[in-house]
């Protein structure tokens, strides 16, 4: 049996009552749903909230959920959906994040003190490379590159075209190349 | 292979976006273009170093949050369905109640007061009384019919001439 398969066939127990079928829902989902928000938002606790908040509507949409697309790309899409909200929020709010992802964390022994630094240096002008990306450019890059979705999933997710998410991609790609520091061969 | 068509499909073909036979092209391309081919190691660098972002692990009590959540949810909905129709149930019982004993009240109410009228009209009815009244009625039956009889003398007499011009009369003659 597929993932897809199986989440549908879940959803369908959650139509009639089976609490236990939601339970493994939440299980096989939350933490997709939970990284996407917080990589994101750039904040634990704002992807804790969406991540509740996008089950709670999976349960309620649950008596009208009809399988027309795959289960993730609807997850996907309402968790998006609810992640622009939030920014919106801020925006409106005036609210600066406290970004969680700045703490440092504690290096692990299997490496060289001095390729530890060198990884963490680059982790860290990657993080803010994709911070710097336009939302909807950072959007497309998260579903593409976290979670593995193909071009046609995230244009539908997207509400555009597939021409549309290669654009996308290829612009991310070439803003990521240039934050970072990676120089063509031309320009060295 | 012209190496704008190969740029702008570079970022596809690292995502093996493209189909076998543009794979095959741009591959090709990269062989001998070492612009084009600066140019993916560019781009694919940049792709692959999102790979140090990694995955955070959720917080162990968020997966009971959710659960707590839609179990919430799942008694709301069953108290939006309850609620309504208990108190349709609960405004139902009480007007049946206090209407029956309302109508039950006014019955007593009624069936005392005829009692009592019934007990007034026996005490202060007798014998002579009523004779006197059927007096009077037939008293005043008598005048009615005098009064009828007074009206048909009123009425006109008619000649038989004149009664054979009538259209009954002609008809009759």
């Amino acid at each position: 049996m597929e993932n897809n398969d199986i989440d549908i066939e879940l959803m369908k127990k959650i139509r009639n009552e089976d609490f236990s079928a939601f339970e493994e829902l939440v299980t096989r989902h939350y933490h997709s749903v939970f990284n996407l928000a917080n990589r994101f938002l750039y904040n634990t606790a704002d992807a804790e909230d969406i991540t509740q908040e996008v089950f709670l509507r999976v349960f309620r949409a649950s008596k009208s959920y009809t399988a027309k697309a795959k289960f993730s790309t609807w997850l996907y899409t309402i968790t998006k959906n609810l992640c622009f909200n939030e920014l919106r929020r801020r925006r409106s709010a005036n609210i600066v994040s406290i970004e969680d992802e700045m703490i440092p964390e504690i290096p692990s022994t299997a490496e060289s003190p001095a390729s530890e630094i060198e990884k963490k240096e680059v982790r860290g002008r990657v993080l803010d490379a994709v911070k710097a990306l336009p939302e909807n450019l950072r959007i497309a890059v998260l579903l593409l590159k976290y979670h593995g979705l193909s071009y046609e999933e995230v244009a539908e997710i997207l509400g555009c075209t597939v021409n549309a998410v290669k654009l996308r991609i290829h612009r991310a790609k070439d803003f990521l190349a240039k934050s970072i520091g990676y120089l063509s061969e031309e320009t060295k | 292979m012209n190496c704008e068509w190969v740029r702008n499909n570079i970022s596809a073909y690292i995502d093996h976006e493209l189909s076998e036979y543009q794979k095959e092209m741009v591959r090709s391309h990269l062989l001998q273009c070492p612009e084009c081919k600066a140019e993916f190691n560019r781009l694919s660098m940049a792709w692959d170093s999102l790979k140090l972002w990694e995955d955070k692990q959720p917080p162990l009590y968020l997966k009971e949050a959710i659960i707590k959540n839609a179990k919430k949810e799942k008694y709301s909905r069953i108290l939006h369905i309850f609620v309504p129709v208990a108190a349709v149930l609960v405004i139902t019982f009480v007007t049946v109640f206090f209407y029956s004993r309302n109508e039950q009240q006014t019955r007593k109410a009624l069936m005392s007061e005829n009692k009592r009228s019934l007990k007034i009209e026996s005490v202060k009815l007798d014998e002579n009384e009523i004779i006197k009244n059927l007096q009077l009625i037939e008293e005043q039956e008598f005048f009615e019919s005098v009064e009828i009889l007074r009206t048909i003398e009123y009425l006109p007499i008619i000649e038989e001439d004149d009664y054979k011009k009538t259209s009954i009369g002609y008809f009759l003659a």
